[in-house]
Order: C-alpha cells, then structure tokens, then sequence
C-alpha cells in the first residue's frame, strides 16, 4: 500500500493540481489570522469550516487523477478493487496532515489568540479539523468516486451539498420541517455549535452526544462509500 | 485448476449489454485468443475474466491468482519516468526492492527500452509505452496474463520480442488475450474465442498436427457445448453444431453428447 500511496502523491504534486486549492488554504489562514488578539475556538471553528471545503476539492482532485486504463492496471496491481479506494484515503489524509497542523498551530505561533490554549481547547480543535476534513472527504469521495462523478455537474452537486449543510441551520430555523431532509448532510453545526463561545468549552452531556452522532455519522458514510465505489467500477 | 469459469453471464455499462449470457470455463495454462469485430465486445471479456469488470448477471467463479494486465493504450498522462513508474507498480505487489529493480532490467534490455528508462513516459513513443505497459504487466509474476491488442504500435523486431517472451513463460501461466493479428494466434495461441455482439460464437481449440474427428451433432440446446471441454465448435445453424475434437478424445466427447441428449448426424476424420 505504501508504493500506491507514493504513486499517488507524486502523480498529484506532479500535475499541479494541488496549487490551487493549498494556496486558497493558506491564503485563508493568513487572512484569519491578520488581526491580533481573535478568539480561539470561533476562529478554529472557520478555520475547520476552510478545511471542509479545500479536503472536498483535493479529495475530487485525486480521484479524478488517473485515466481508466491506468486505475485498471493499479487494480490488477492492488488484488482488490477496494484497496484502491482506501489507498486513495490514505493519501487524502497524508496531505491533509499537514494542512491541518498548519491550521491549528500558525495562530498559536504568531500569538494571534486573545487567551491561553488549554488540553481541552486541543482536543476539541483536532476534533473539528480532522471532522470537518472527513465531511470533505466524504462530499468529495461521492462526487468523484461513484457513480455520481459521472454526472455532469459532479463538482457544482458537491458545492451544493457544502453550501446546504453550512447553512442548514438558518434553512431549519425558516423551514422547520426541512430538518427531516437535511439530517443526511453532513451535521456541521453539531461541531461548531460548540465553537461559538469565544474561548469556552464545556464539557457536558449534548457535546458527546453530538460527537457520538458525528462520528457514527462518518463511519456510516465510510461503510456506504465502499459498495457505492465497487458499484461504479463493476 | 480452473482459473475463470462463467455461466450465463451478461454484462451491462452504462445501461447498454456489452456481454450476453456467457457460458465459458478456462483452465490453467490455456493460451486464448479473443477475437472479433471492433465493438463486439473482445475487451470487455478480458477485463470480464480478470476481475477488471464485474458481471451484472451470472455466476462466475474466479480462484484469487496475479493478474497480469496489458490494455490496449498505454495511460498518455502517467507523470514518472519509465524507471520510476515500474518500479513503483512493482512494489505494489512485490516487497523486494532489489529483485524488482533487477528483473525491470533485465525487461527493458529484451524489449530494447533501457535508453529510455530515465525518460518521462509522456514523452516516450507510443511502441515505447506499449513496452512499458507490457513489462508493468510481467513485473507481476501473473498467474494469468491479459493483454487487449498487446502488438499496437510495437515494431516488428519488439513483436517478435514480445511471441518469444509470451512462449517462454511457465506452461502453467494463462494468457489471454484480444487480437486482430493472425501472427499472435498462428503463434501463441491454442483456443480461440470468436465474438459477436458481445455473445461468443465460436469456441475452438487449436490441435496442432494431431488427427482431428468433426462430429455434426444435433443439440437440445446451445449452452451444452460450452460446458465441453477440449472442443472447438461452430454453431451450423438451427440446433446443429459441427465440432472439431481430437482422435484421442472423440470417444469421450461422443459418450458426452449422447448422455446429454444430442444426436450424432456425421462423423468424419481428418488430419489438421
């Protein structure tokens, strides 16, 4: 698995498809960050919001990278058509390392915080990242790795679904009884909901139970994606 | 052993039946032309048979083996040079460094491409790539070896080349493979698939200077001949069949019709 993954990195870097997206990223971040003094947790809850967006657009990037007869002969090469898919996520997730601890740590670096990072402001900022960068790759793994990517307008469908699931919240509070359609985007706000506090974090009982449905959430999204990838290259 | 057996198997992309109702059983060790039409559907059985494509109806049974796969046209956009490229896939199925780097070596020199292992495959020829892409293949140790018009764009000495590396593999490695080109079949193969419309219309096997026997038989149904082996036949229209079987085995396969039900209409001997 390790040499597909560095056929993969290199192919990506070596066709440039990365600059745009990287760029976009650290430009954001810069951004963010160009004014002193901000609050830590709404901060990292934009810069997560950032990552959700960029993880979907690398992730559409690298499964669109090989030509047909090229992933016929990695799959010859692989044995099961399924390491293909979880080599490509593996791969996702090597470059979204580092994006992320650039994420977390360039702020801390430059002192852009108004307050003390603690443990727990930690672990909840990894949380929302590495969430949020799942809800990409997720969007992004549909709309590339199924039979969806084939449709015409693959990329627009998954700005759509990004777009929808950030403003769920307002769509809900206008439409009530949208709430029974849009429970199967991606659930943002039980993240950031939490992130809105300027440097607080409580831990109590609606934050775990929220984690829990965001993580069982994922793991249902990873389990469909299989079937669906196997269903499109069948 | 069997390597690939299918039974009434079809195949749909992208709602159009590329594959219809196949009945066939491979054994190891077998060297199989396809052959057919442009669109009749030649590629997609290989890629049916090696697990490339799975069926959308049917049974199939396909024991877990190394897959060795040519396709047609090298991948124009692969971003490594040629030395970088195989030996990345050739890590992906072997853990030996050293032993890979060795036998790309040893390829390149009989295929006549070491001079270009340093050159980035976008920039190679397209008979270069096509040796490339044959070498990818090799570097596999495949138990069964596909190969979609393994001779576009390779020069006449590199086809000579690539007959002679194919006949000194193992007898024990399956080759399939997709042609138009009588020299591949005169030369490697000893069964050749005919299809039509994606359905296989002609299955026969190459007895080399061996007196053959033709039965012409009368079937209940076409899907009998397919579970025969060691034949190659050709449907004569109706429920008539005209099957070519070698002298040693014409008494079995004759009990074999029989018990079946079918009716013996003819039965001559003739030397190949």
């Amino acid at each position: 698995m390790s040499a597909f993954i560095r056929y993969q990195l290199i192919s990506f870097v070596q066709s440039l498809k990365f600059i745009p997206p990287v760029v976009i990223f650290c430009a954001w971040v810069f951004i963010l960050y160009a004014y002193k003094n901000v609050p830590i947790l709404s901060s990292y809850a934009v810069s997560s919001l950032v990552m959700y967006l960029i993880m979907t657009w690398i992730t559409m990037s690298i499964f669109t990278l090989d030509e047909e007869s090229e992933k016929h002969i990695l799959f010859t090469h692989l044995s099961r058509k399924v390491s293909y898919l979880f080599g490509k996520w593996l791969t996702i997730l090597v470059i979204m390392i580092p994006l992320l601890l650039f994420a977390v740590f360039f702020p801390i670096l430059i002192e852009s915080f108004q307050g003390n990072m603690s443990v727990k402001l930690y672990i909840y900022t990894f949380y929302s990242h590495l969430v949020f960068s799942a809800f990409g790759i997720l969007v992004g793994t549909l709309f590339s790795a199924t039979k969806l990517a084939t449709k015409k307008y693959a990329w627009l469908s998954a700005v759509f679904i990004i777009v929808v699931s950030l403003s769920s919240k307002a769509i809900i509070e206008m439409m009530a009884f949208s709430k029974w359609i849009l429970w199967i985007f991606p659930p943002v706000f039980k993240v950031t909901e939490y992130m809105e506090d300027k440097s607080q974090l409580l831990l109590n009982k609606p934050i775990i139970f929220d984690s829990v449905f965001v993580v069982v959430y994922l793991l249902i999204g990873v389990v469909m994606l299989v079937p669906l990838f196997l269903n499109k290259e069948g | 052993m069997k390597i690939f057996e299918a039974n009434k198997v079809c195949k749909k992309i992208d709602g159009r039946m590329i594959i219809h109702e196949v009945t066939i059983s491979i054994s190891q060790g077998e060297k199989i032309a396809i052959t057919g039409k442009n669109g009749s559907g030649k590629s997609s059985l290989l890629k049916l048979i090696g697990g490339i494509f799975t069926e959308t109806e049917g049974q199939v049974k396909r024991p877990k083996v190394n897959i060795g796969y040519v396709p047609e046209h090298f991948p124009e956009n692969i971003r490594f040079k040629t030395l970088d490229y195989l030996m990345l896939v050739g890590r992906m199925s072997s853990n030996l460094d050293e032993g890979i780097l060795k036998r790309i070596e040893k390829y390149a020199e009989l295929f006549a491409i070491t001079e270009f292992l340093t050159t980035p495959l976008k920039n190679c020829s397209k008979g270069t790539k096509q040796k490339a892409g044959i070498i990818q293949a090799l570097l596999n140790n495949p138990d069964l070896l596909l190969l979609d018009e393994p001779l576009t764009g390779l020069d006449d000495t590199a086809k000579i080349e690539l007959l002679s590396q194919l006949n000194s593999l193992q007898k024990d490695k399956t080759i399939i493979f997709t042609t138009h080109e009588p020299l591949l079949i005169e030369r490697l193969a000893d069964r050749v698939l005919t299809i039509e419309s994606g359905r296989i219309v002609s299955d026969s096997t190459i007895v080399k200077k061996e007196k053959v026997r033709i039965i012409k038989a009368k079937i209940p149904n076409r899907g009998i001949v397919a579970e025969i082996p060691f034949i190659r036949y050709k449907f004569l229209g109706g429920d008539s069949v005209e099957i070519i079987v070698s002298v040693k085995e014409s008494d079995e396969i004759l009990s074999m019709l029989l018990k079946r039900g079918c009716s013996i209409l003819e039965l001559a001997e003739k030397g190949e």
